[in-house]
């Protein structure tokens, strides 16, 4: 079907101005994880012929891989539901706008600023090193990223909730219902698109929580935070570009997978 | 009076969460208070600090309006212009934002190194420049910007650019300033790029080289870990109110 003069205009206005993006994205982003798939199979990064899944079955029968996996998942599973639970618990009572959440809406963003290095330096002298040094490290871990990140997804999730029309609520209360019941039929499914951002923005989050693993414990910390990154900058100190291809790409699969997932049933529902 | 006290916990809890986020911050502030040859130190015996300052100052600026320009230009594209497969790049910029930088370093520094760029700032400001991040979130909040107003400026004949710095940005400036600090701030907390693309630590810029400092210098890490939190405030500060507002065309 030929479209339109303005229509084939407004096409290649949104085509133009797409374009950095879109040119950026692929020379550092695309580009390079495509790369590391070819790398993952033996092609390219240094190999010399076609592996199939020879480098897959390598990486999969090495401990340090597993460990690394394991903790990353580990990490992800706790870190993420606690992180939106803690937050829309935070947000649901500032919404009621008692005593002291002009106060605390203005704090609450202050360990968003707070540089890592400083949190680091505060943290090691707040901590004793022995803890720092056992299987205590996964929780001291778990909650710096709580309490970083804490702040943030609380405001979004309040923006969340002024998004609700109020007379929704009035006419629950008409019709008797209780605080669960409005939490579970009305809260809950409007702030879903909310949520699903927030839960987007934890597991972003949640990979940088390496940055505070690695000031913390150097390239090799106590094994209860050694995380998928640690095994991926290992393994590019080292120039074992393969192995490095190959956790890369059986990290990024199952983000894949689940983003497709949650868009197609975003897609749906509106 | 009955409904007075039933408040109570849920206020405590408030207070609660306010000193525990403020804690830290204020516990850096007090050291430094105490502790006021440190800012002798910091300042005058210690002249990398300050040239590495405004080093990671430029750097960061110049990431955190890249990235804001770029994404606000693609956002607006994907809002409001039929873009083809639309939903396939927006699912595409999802998984790429999500991916952890580590996955892609290997590429991204053979990349650079084929630009010529590595061992330059380039290598830190490009890539941060183009994160699909900044696109995504000015994409959700341009949706939740009525078409209308777009239409009016058309119709007073503003051109493409107009309509978006002069009508789009500003309708959606709480979502352009939630982009602009949380990209500033993560720029300002990079360590793993530059240890990765930047092969001279003389370089390497504000977060590594305080990360680097000898932590029982107490002075030394608690004045200079003051000092730069100052611009990630003065932002916050700056854009609060957009801030706690910005959710709400964004979700909308």
């Amino acid at each position: 079907m030929p479209l339109s003069p303005r229509a084939r205009r407004k096409r290649r206005v949104g085509l133009l101005l797409c374009a950095p993006m879109l040119l950026g994205v692929l020379l550092f982003f695309a580009l390079p994880f495509l790369m590391v798939v070819g790398y993952s199979f033996g092609l390219g990064g240094g190999q010399a012929q076609f592996a199939g899944f020879e480098n897959y079955k390598k990486v999969f029968s090495s401990q340090t891989f597993l460990l690394a996996a394991g903790n990353t998942v580990k990490f992800l599973v706790l870190g993420v539901p606690l992180l939106i639970v803690l937050a829309l618990m935070l947000a649901l009572l500032l919404h009621r706008a008692l005593p002291g959440t002009a106060f605390c809406s203005n704090t609450i963003l202050l360990p968003l600023v707070l540089p890592i290095a400083s949190i680091v330096t505060i943290t090691e002298w707040l901590i004793p090193a022995p803890a720092l040094d056992g299987p205590m490290a996964f929780y001291v871990l778990l909650a710096l990223y709580l309490w970083k990140n804490c702040g943030y997804i609380t405001i979004l999730l309040l923006a969340g909730l002024s998004l609700i029309p109020r007379e929704l609520y009035d006419a629950a209360a008409i019709e008797g219902a209780g605080g669960s019941a409005r939490l579970t039929y009305i809260t809950l499914p409007l702030l879903r698109p909310s949520l699903v951002f927030c839960a987007v923005l934890g597991v972003i989050n949640s990979f940088k929580s390496y940055r505070k693993a690695f000031l913390l414990g150097g390239k090799y910390p106590n094994e209860s935070i050694y995380l998928m990154q640690h095994f991926l900058n290992n393994n590019f100190e080292n120039l074992s570009y393969a192995r490095l291809a190959v956790a890369s790409v059986v990290t990024a699969l199952p983000i894949i997978v689940i983003t497709i997932v949650v868009l197609a049933f975003e897609r749906r529902r509106s | 009076m009955r409904k007075k006290i039933r408040r109570v916990p849920a206020v405590c809890v408030i207070l609660l969460a306010a000193a525990a986020a403020a804690g830290p911050a204020l516990y850096l502030l007090w050291g430094c208070i105490i502790r006021p040859e440190g800012f002798y130190l910091t300042f005058l015996r210690t002249p990398e600090y300050l040239f590495k300052f405004w080093n990671s100052l430029i750097v960061c600026s110049l990431i955190a309006l890249g990235q804001l320009i770029v994404s606000c230009m693609g956002g607006f594209a994907l809002a409001k212009y039929p873009v083809p497969y639309k939903r396939a790049v927006i699912g595409g910029l999802v998984v790429l934002l999500l991916l952890p930088l580590q996955v892609t370093l290997v590429p991204n520094y053979l990349i650079l190194d084929k630009l010529g760029l590595l061992d330059t700032s380039l290598a830190l400001i490009l890539p941060s420049i183009f994160s699909p991040f900044g696109t995504v979130v000015m994409w959700m909040t341009f949706s939740g910007v009525p078409d209308e107003l777009m239409e009016a400026a058309q119709m007073d004949g503003a051109g493409v650019m107009t309509q978006l710095w002069r009508v789009m940005v500003p309708a959606g400036k709480s979502g352009a300033a939630s982009v602009l600090l949380l990209t500033f701030v993560d720029a300002w907390n990079m360590v793993e790029q530059p240890m990765v693309l930047l092969r001279d630590p003389s370089q390497y810029p504000l977060s590594v080289f305080l990360a680097s400092l000898d932590r029982e210098s107490f002075s030394l890490s608690f004045h200079s870990g003051l000092l730069s939190m100052l611009p990630a405030v003065l932002l916050l500060l700056y854009f609060r109110e957009e801030l706690i507002k910005g959710g709400e065309l964004m979700l909308k």
